[in-house]
């Protein structure tokens, strides 16, 4: 076995066993504060309404640890991805910090049945989710990303007084299934479903998929002015690379998962992106040394261009 | 969809903007249903007038090959094939080698049965 692969699959499997710890050094070193048997299961107000022995309670901690571990060890080793990696840390960190807290409820508790674990518990838990979800994908090295996409260039030769632009529209399937089926269901749960108190959640999900729906497209633009990225119909957010900021341009294929972790506007190590799809895409490296990947058709025009307008304002 | 357009050559600018289009959508670099960039953006990627563009899109929809609709923008119309635009594309090189040999309308058209 390769270091690389013995690398991804520790970068998959480790997180959800270190996030048990915790848990299970609260249920070995607070055994005497502890009640016998513990609350282990709550209900939604809070009050717990399942019982186990410490021994049953430990085995139920580590469980879902080495369950998560074994899981995503695996699915990291096998196809790495930026999308992977965070859900991975994300599942560990969730798990984590709900166990640790369902054990901490039962702290310094006369009888199990007085333990009481909040749903602000699992509000953490989401919230720690989040971080080591974001975390994860920011940290998946390397070597264990999708190597870096081929790439080619080239320049397009401008007569002195010629004034060119080059313009494509990208749309993203994925974000507009995402955002027809969250205003679905949102208008099913604010109206069909439940009228009335589920209004709030319904409008919620609605907005939010009316928002996903106006990203899932985009405007490229190169002209004289630099690259310019304009999100959706209202063309609003927009995203502009002056030519002097430009370095170098070129077309490559990237992976929307594998590289950027997912869909939208992209922030990963080195870099960041307007990213609606996989596939084809302009990449320019700015003056900083940063790059600015837009998926786009045609990236291979869009490229020469944007390199031979950088080559005739230099002359 | 790329337009290059040159002030310094005698053919008007709207005229240069409509070719460039139409070369585009001959060569697939727009599909039709496609949206093409709006007048007032394109105007100011090329640094030309907006009436400019305007008049280029406005030969494209009077040749059918694209539709302009108030508040919807330019679109590549559905039925609109490469071939038709490659086609329409000849017949508008054909008229201007024509002009420029000292053709007179008829004797293009003249000249055009002749190959029928």
């Amino acid at each position: 076995m390769s270091r690389s692969s013995v690398g991804r699959i520790a970068f998959g499997a480790l997180p959800p066993l270190v996030a048990v710890v915790p848990a299970v050094v609260l249920l070995l070193t607070g055994a005497d504060r502890l009640p016998d048997p513990l609350a282990v299961h709550f209900d939604l107000g809070g009050v717990p309404d399942g019982f186990s022995s410490p021994t049953a309670a430990l085995w139920s901690v580590v469980a879902p640890g080495v369950l998560l571990a074994v899981t995503f060890g695996a699915l990291v080793a096998l196809r790495t991805t930026r999308f992977l990696a965070g859900i991975g840390w994300g599942a560990a960190g969730l798990i984590g910090t709900v166990l640790f807290l369902a054990v901490r409820a039962n702290l310094d508790a006369a009888d199990a049945s007085d333990a009481r674990l909040s749903l602000g518990a699992l509000l953490i838990g989401v919230a720690v989710a989040a971080a080591a979800g974001v975390l994860g994908a920011f940290l998946a090295p390397d070597d264990v990303i999708a190597a870096e996409p081929e790439t080619r260039g080239g320049t397009m030769d401008l007569a002195p007084g010629e004034r060119v632009a080059w313009s494509r529209s990208v749309t993203s399937a994925p974000m507009q299934g995402l955002g027809i089926g969250l205003v679905i269901v949102g208008v099913g749960v604010g109206v069909v479903v439940e009228p009335g108190s589920g209004i709030l959640a319904g409008t919620i999900l609605a907005v939010a998929g009316l928002l996903v729906l106006l990203s899932a497209s985009a405007r490229v633009t190169v002209d004289e002015r630099g690259l310019t990225v304009s999100l959706g119909p209202v063309g609003f957010p927009r995203w502009h690379l002056p030519l002097a900021e430009v370095g170098e341009a070129v077309a490559g294929e990237i992976s929307a998962l594998g590289r950027f972790g997912g869909y939208g506007y992209r922030v990963v190590p080195g870099g960041s992106g307007v990213i609606l799809r996989s596939g084809e895409s302009l990449i320019v490296t700015r003056a900083s040394g940063r790059t600015f990947t837009v998926t786009v058709d045609d990236a291979g025009t869009a490229a020469r261009l944007l390199t031979g307008l950088v080559a005739r304002s230099g002359a | 969809m790329l337009i290059r357009v040159d002030p310094t050559r005698s053919t008007p600018l709207a005229e240069q903007i409509a070719g460039a289009v139409r070369r585009a959508i001959a060569d697939g670099g727009v599909a039709p249903h496609e949206r093409l960039p709006g007048a007032r953006d394109l105007a100011a990627s090329l640094d030309v007038s907006i009436h400019t563009v305007l008049a280029g899109y406005q030969q494209l929809r009077d040749e059918g090959l694209i539709e302009l609709r108030r508040g919807r923008g330019a679109i590549v119309r559905e039925g609109t094939s490469p071939g038709r635009a490659a086609l329409l594309d000849l017949v508008r090189r054909l008229v201007d080698e024509g002009r420029r040999n000292g053709l007179d309308d008829d004797e293009l058209v003249a000249l055009l049965r002749t190959a029928l």
